[in-house]
């Protein structure tokens, strides 16, 4: 006998496990489809930041804020587990005065957003975090920043999902969307059909070959981060997360509109051809985050190299030596663990949140490059858009059809 | 002796109820146990537990070992020195 669902979710990362925990708030009949574990993916093995400094104004600083708030109430009224939510401060340390020039400039824009952030000069960053390389001459320091633990977190929305009526289909893959008259009937799956007039691609870095079962393009891209984790620590190093400042360019400096603008354009057929390449050393963003069991967790690469889930020597080495030059004493310590994971890249890191017109009942959810950040404000407008096809708060600049010039 | 406060991970110190509660959850693989735990995240990266972790899933989960997906191994297979890995010796 056919399954039957009011939703079927694709993908058990934290996007469709806190869609299925909103959804199962107001209606019932949730299906999640999950090829491999829930979080098996990029939700459970990132850096578990909701940082506001990092946040574009706009979508995507008010979807972070938005998500902030609700964590607070979901780690205090609905998680049944510990995920680790803290408000420990974040750091972006920099070693030039250009970089200070720069890391000013976008103080002073996130102050007027009203984002909790200020310069720190080379004294108080050292007094905040006295393992800092003494060469670093300053930094940006929030005491606000919050993270996570990212596969808790995940889980706890399973869990709040489940409690709630959602059934998690876990080794299930999707092999086909059905579709009847221009809508969605279902999705066929290695376990069997499961029939349901609306379907979810919540499938991250892999939506976009879930959106081509539906004969639909959706450029969205896997980006590669490899990642290290350091021994536990007898010692703490660091008490709050710590990432490096970009290096920046003198034309930056003269130009200032060209900072943080993404530029690269997009479109609703573009291909791994259009993707912003760089070479390997041009695409470490370095960054340290002490966990609460003691270990360091360095990244971070950002390739396109598909669905190839390697950790290079050569990447890791590098990663390492950046590392270093933030918190020399971590020379002194072994690495225990290594990997790569994926999250889903747009052309101009605005996640994708909509309808599509070609095939109704179809709702994307993808793109979110900062899932832990975006996820629990996403699945409220979401489960709105579902249920009452009005979102919570609007959608346009996610919408599907941004790529279709 | 069967002890529900024995520690089945050393290194991540997690104990056998532990494991066996999470696997009750519905964890049925070595990296569903780990995700949930720790067990196997430590400086040994699970060489130590996860054959017992494998016998609490056949035993507790109902599943043969075959059955059980191999778990995900990631480099490096022992703790290397920064320094070993900064010089770019060949240490994976």
């Amino acid at each position: 006998m056919k399954e039957k669902a009011n939703v079927v979710i694709i993908g058990g990362g934290i996007i469709g496990s806190s869609l299925a925990y909103s959804l199962t708030r107001r209606i019932s009949g949730i299906v999640v489809v999950e090829r491999d574990g829930i979080g098996s993916q990029a939700s459970g093995s990132n850096y578990g930041m909701v940082w506001l400094q990092n946040r574009l104004a706009g979508f995507d600083l008010m979807l972070t804020r938005r998500s902030l708030e609700m964590y607070e109430e979901l780690t205090s009224e609905v998680f049944d587990m510990d995920i680790e939510f803290e408000k420990k401060g974040g750091m972006t340390v920099f070693r030039t005065l250009e970089q200070k020039t720069v890391m000013e400039r976008m103080v002073q824009e996130k102050q007027k957003l009203g984002v909790p952030l200020r310069m720190v000069d080379a004294l108080e960053a050292h007094d905040l975090e006295p393992a800092l390389a003494p060469d670093i001459i300053g930094a940006t320091y929030s005491p606000e920043e919050a993270q996570l633990n990212p596969i808790l977190t995940t889980l706890a929305f399973a869990r709040a999902a489940q409690r709630q009526g959602a059934i998690f289909r876990i080794g299930t893959e999707v092999t086909g969307i059905r579709t009847e008259k221009g809508r969605v009937t279902g999705v066929l799956t290695s376990q069997g059909e499961i029939e349901a007039p609306l379907v979810v691609n919540a499938a991250g870095a892999w939506a976009r070959r879930v959106a081509e079962m539906a004969s639909l393009q959706l450029p969205v891209f896997p980006q590669r981060l490899q990642s290290l984790v350091t021994e536990p620590l007898a010692q703490r190093l660091l008490q709050r997360v710590v990432q490096a400042g970009r290096m920046v360019s003198k034309e930056e400096i003269d130009h200032p509109e060209k900072v943080m603008s993404f530029s690269v354009r997009c479109s609703f057929d573009a291909d791994e051809k259009s993707l912003p390449v760089s070479p390997l050393e041009d695409s470490i963003f370095s960054f340290l985050k002490p966990t609460r069991s003691g270990n360091m967790v360095i990244g971070t690469t950002s390739e396109f190299v598909g669905h190839d889930k390697g950790v290079l020597p050569k990447a890791l080495s590098l990663m390492m030596q950046r590392a270093v030059e933030i918190v020399p004493r971590l020379r002194e310590v072994s690495i225990i663990r290594t990997w790569a994971n994926f999250v889903p890249f747009t052309f101009d890191t605005i996640p994708v949140m909509g309808w599509v017109p070609e095939l109704e009942g179809f709702l994307i959810a993808t793109g979110h490059a900062h899932g832990m950040a975006h996820a629990p404000a996403t699945a409220e407008a979401l489960a709105d858009l579902i249920v009452n096809n009005q979102p919570s708060f609007p959608l346009e600049e996610a919408s599907p059809l941004r790529f279709r010039q | 002796m069967r002890d529900a406060e024995e520690f089945v991970c050393r290194c991540e110190e997690v104990k056998r109820d532990a494991i066996e509660q999470a696997i009750k959850e519905g964890a049925l693989s070595l990296d569903a146990v780990k995700r949930l735990t720790r067990a196997g995240m430590g400086l040994c990266q699970g060489r130590t537990c996860r054959r017992l972790v494998s016998r609490l899933i056949a035993e507790v989960g109902g599943k043969s070992r075959e059955e059980l997906p191999p778990p995900t191994i990631r480099p490096p297979v022992r703790p290397i020195p920064v320094r070993s890995l900064i010089k770019g010796e060949d240490v994976l």
